[in-house]
């Protein structure tokens, strides 16, 4: 398991300049969609047995470590997702990585994390179709950028709840059945001691940023996303909550956005 | 229902998803004529729409394009819409839709060119394939539907009432509210469930859009009924009103309807329409409504009468000699019985036209101006040959369709209604036929008495055989001295009929007084699930628990109970059914079906056949000797 968590918080799909553009995309699900940060608005492809592609244009070259997806799906029969990029639009396109598709996936995310920071302008999650089957694809919440990594992760005794917000329907004699609604994570008790004081500059943009009301990539594992990765939102804006002499610490709940 | 759908409903965990879908317009302008065709011409519309609004935008599906109020016809290519004048094309690639008004002009010279499409919203993300992607918009106002019996025999009230309220934090409602027409428009709203298909999803109704309202967090649709068709006035026209072909002479006649006829009547005062022609004309014509099909408008006059406006004495006319017929009037051809002193009566039937309930009910549907496609022709053929007497229906004065077809329901005891596939259907109403569905204990989360003041009827009237010129009716009666003794009154009750045979007059008489000769107990009810998302007011159901009102066991063992009012509900929370049930009037314990072949003797029988089979009684009427609540037995319903 990884030490730190990372945030993913600055999303250069999200920007305005930003040209997303689908090899083929079925009849309204267009790949325009990913620019919407609410998790149920996604992309899904024609239905082939060929390769299929997401790309971003991101305007210029921009900072980018790190390569999210949630609510994926790729071909069934083998099939991959590769993250690719290029500078030039002439360039051909080089391989940056190869998502680990997890199964189970209760968090619905896959990622990528580089080592080290690359300025790209052109970037395209491929499908690949390894088993030729006749099958489509989906994505939504595309995540292209940079992450924060505190240098000290979250305290211990954070909790990983699970909220289940089915309806109970119980008959008059104890007989019950339940009408279900999708479940989602909740983690609590979060804690962010920061050290050294850089961090609370870059938390509180952070902050400042998304509220309660933008989305982010939450990792507390950045190695295990199937499990320890989740898209969603702050609760409420973090506190910064002074400690000592330039030391704060972030307590938080962070919650995960129903798909 | 699809299997998929019913094993949804059966589920301990179902995960509904209700999908609202309204039907709105967007009038087109800015047309451009295609220079490549001759009658074509189009106009930018997309299917992806408000995407500088929202990212992604919201996609609408087109549905039909109209001209005024004339659809015109959807085809494959721009060239086939320049053959055809009065077509469409839509090249949904290029967002691009083509059009070819029915004369071939622009579509500007016209007051509406309009598009209607369907946007796609639901409660939760359905995972369809093939289908647009549903956004789950609803913030938690849902409607209700809800149908009621004033009487628990026959008539169903509707009373749909409800609001959408649609998510609108992003400003997506915030200009479509104004761009596109939204009010009378459709909303149609369907239930299914996780991972089930589009095709599963089952309408559960409609309503209409009263208004939008918008603020910056929720679009508001105020929601109404759409309101049944039979509350039409008829018949439609007067003497007078431009009616072609008639020459209005007869001053007594100048505003009145113009008639009715169905089946055959007796009786019939003939209005005098033409008093500038021999000695008196009068008509027998039958103006259809604006719709085909028309009423048959041969009506046959069997016998035709005099009467003396002073004396009122009746004289039996002779054809040719005393008057002459045509297809569409009665001419009197001697001063002897000129229109001065005389009215003339005639004993009509209606000639290749509707004589039976579900034939007449049929004509009054589509003359009401439905839609023959919303129409279960089936059904209504079906009730002509469950109920094959012939009725006599003249209509003279403005009605309410539905108050006619009320009167028709009571006389057949039958039951019209619009179905769960939104067709117009019709049934005998049987309280021995098998349940549609079936309850137990587990189902119930709520079970409590309904309080409502009740008659009990002693002795019911069925008046039958109504003259129209006289206002006079046969009658037959039915009585039971039991109930006269034990309530410590008398109730009675009188029923007007479109029967014309007193033999069906009587039937008709003792199953109302049968079923008015006890309280009912009535019972409000709310599921635990969704098995009656589906039912129907007047819908039988067989109820199994552990107690229950039933004299001889205490216990419901598959008894029947009518639904007399059921509220299906979307939201806010959950979709919930409630309602009322009617243990068929008090009489679910003595009314029978007949059991299957080699049936059990009542000694042997499980307590589910003793609920609902037939046993005969012994020679001083008790089922079981030993049981004094075995007494008078069962009855076939």
């Amino acid at each position: 398991m990884a030490r730190t968590a990372r945030f993913a918080w600055d999303n250069r799909c999200w920007d305005t300049v930003t040209v997303i553009t689908a090899s083929a995309s079925a009849t309204g699900y267009p790949a325009t969609g990913l620019a919407n940060p609410a998790r149920w608005v996604f992309w899904r492809s024609t239905t082939t047995t060929g390769n299929q592609n997401l790309d971003f244009d991101l305007g210029s070259s921009q900072s980018m470590q790190c390569f999210l997806l949630n609510r994926w799906k790729a071909h069934t029969g083998g099939g991959t997702i590769k993250v690719q990029a290029k500078v030039l639009s002439g360039d051909p396109y080089l391989d940056k990585g190869t998502f680990t598709l997890p199964s189970p996936n209760p968090t619905g995310v896959i990622a990528i994390w580089l080592g080290a920071s690359i300025s790209m302008r052109f970037v395209r999650f491929l499908f690949t179709n390894t088993g030729a089957v006749s099958d489509y694809v989906e994505a939504g919440g595309a995540f292209v950028g940079t992450y924060f990594q505190p240098a000290q992760s979250i305290d211990r005794g954070y909790e990983i709840v699970p909220v289940d917000p089915s309806v109970e329907r119980v008959a008059i004699g104890g007989q019950r059945s339940a009408v279900t609604r999708p479940s989602y994570f909740r983690v609590e008790h979060a804690v962010l001691p920061t050290k050294p004081d850089t961090d609370r500059v870059t938390l509180t943009t952070m902050v400042s940023t998304v509220g309660n009301r933008r989305p982010l990539y939450f990792a507390i594992d950045p190695d295990d996303p199937g499990y320890f990765t989740y898209f969603g939102h702050f609760e409420a804006p973090p506190r910064i909550a002074h400690v000592a002499v330039q030391r704060w610490s972030f307590p938080f709940t962070f919650v995960e956005d129903v798909g | 229902m699809t299997v998929a759908y019913d094993a949804m409903l059966a589920s301990v965990t179902p995960g509904f998803i209700v999908l609202v879908e309204p039907q709105v317009l967007e009038p087109l302008h800015t047309w451009t004529k295609e220079g490549a065709f001759t009658n074509v011409y189009s106009c930018a519309f997309a299917s992806q729409v408000a995407t500088s609004v929202v990212k992604g935008g919201l996609y609408r599906r087109l549905d039909f394009v109209r001209q005024n109020s004339t659809g015109l016809t959807s085809r494959a290519s721009a060239a086939l819409v320049d053959a055809n004048l009065g077509s469409y094309f839509f090249d949904e690639a290029n967002s691009k839709l083509y059009v070819s008004t029915t004369t071939g002009v622009s579509p500007d010279t016209f007051a509406l060119l309009g598009a209607w499409f369907t946007l796609p919203f639901a409660t939760s993300t359905p995972t369809f394939t093939g289908q647009m992607l549903y956004q789950p918009r609803i913030v938690g106002e849902l409607p209700a539907f809800t149908s009621a019996r004033p009487d628990p025999l026959f008539g169903d009230d509707i009373a749909n009432t409800g609001r959408v309220a649609l998510n609108n934090t992003d400003g997506l409602f915030d200009r479509l509210s104004r761009q596109w027409v939204w009010r009378n428009k459709k909303v149609t709203f369907k239930l299914g469930g996780t991972g089930l298909a589009y095709s599963d999803f089952a309408t559960v109704g409609s309503m209409r859009i009263n208004a939008i309202q918008v603020d910056d967090e929720v679009a508001i649709l105020e929601l109404e009924t759409i309101g049944s068709i039979l509350n039409r006035s008829i018949p439609p026209r007067t003497w007078g009103d431009g009616s072609a072909g008639f020459f209005i002479s007869g001053e007594d006649v100048l505003g009145q309807s113009q008639p009715w006829l169905f089946g055959v009547v007796k009786d019939c005062k003939l209005p005098l329409t033409n008093n500038g022609v021999s000695y008196g004309q009068y008509s027998t014509f039958q103006t259809a409504f604006s719709s085909p099909p028309p009423i048959p408008a041969v009506v046959i006059a069997d016998a035709v009468y005099a009467i003396n406006r002073t004396t009122r004495v009746r004289t039996t006319l002779i054809p040719l000699t005393d008057y002459n017929v045509s297809t569409s009037s009665i001419t009197i051809n001697t001063a002897t019985y000129v229109y001065t002193d005389y009215e003339i009566w005639a004993d009509l039937h209606i000639l290749n036209g509707p004589q039976t309930a579900g034939a007449v009910l049929q004509s009054l549907l589509l003359n009401c101006g439905e839609d023959p496609a919303n129409i279960d022709s089936s059904a209504f053929g079906a009730l002509d040959l469950a109920a094959p007497f012939i009725l006599g229906v003249y209509l003279t004065e403005p009605v309410k369709a539905k108050e006619v077809v009320r009167t028709i329901e009571q006389s057949i005891f039958g039951q019209v209604f619009v179905g769960g596939d939104g067709r117009w259907t019709a049934r005998l109403w049987d309280p021995s036929s098998p349940a549609a569905y079936t309850l137990a204990d587990a189902d119930f989360t709520k079970w409590t008495p309904h309080e409502d003041l009740q008659a009990v009827l002693n002795e019911v009237r069925a008046q039958y055989d109504y003259r129209h010129a006289t206002g006079s009716a046969s009658e037959a009666s039915s009585s039971d001295d039991v109930t006269l003794y034990a309530s410590e009154t008398s109730d009675s009750h009188r029923v007007l009929t479109y029967l014309r045979d007193g033999g069906n007059a009587a039937d008709l008489a003792e199953r109302l007084r049968f079923l008015h000769s006890a309280p009912a107990a009535l019972i409000e009810f709310e599921e635990r699930g969704l098995t009656l998302m589906g039912a129907q007011v007047g819908d039988l159901i067989a109820v199994t628990r552990a107690r229950g009102p039933i004299a001889r066991t205490g216990t419901l063992d598959g008894q029947i109970f009518m639904i007399e009012r059921i509220e299906k509900s979307l939201g806010p929370d959950v979709p919930t059914v409630r309602g009322v049930l009617n243990d068929l009037q008090g009489q679910t314990d003595r009314i029978f079906r007949l059991g299957p072949a080699g049936s059990t003797a009542w000694s042997a029988a499980t307590a589910a056949q003793r609920a609902i089979y037939g046993f005969l009684t012994d020679a001083n009427g008790y089922i079981d000797p030993t049981d004094p609540l075995t007494y008078a037995g069962k009855v076939l319903g």
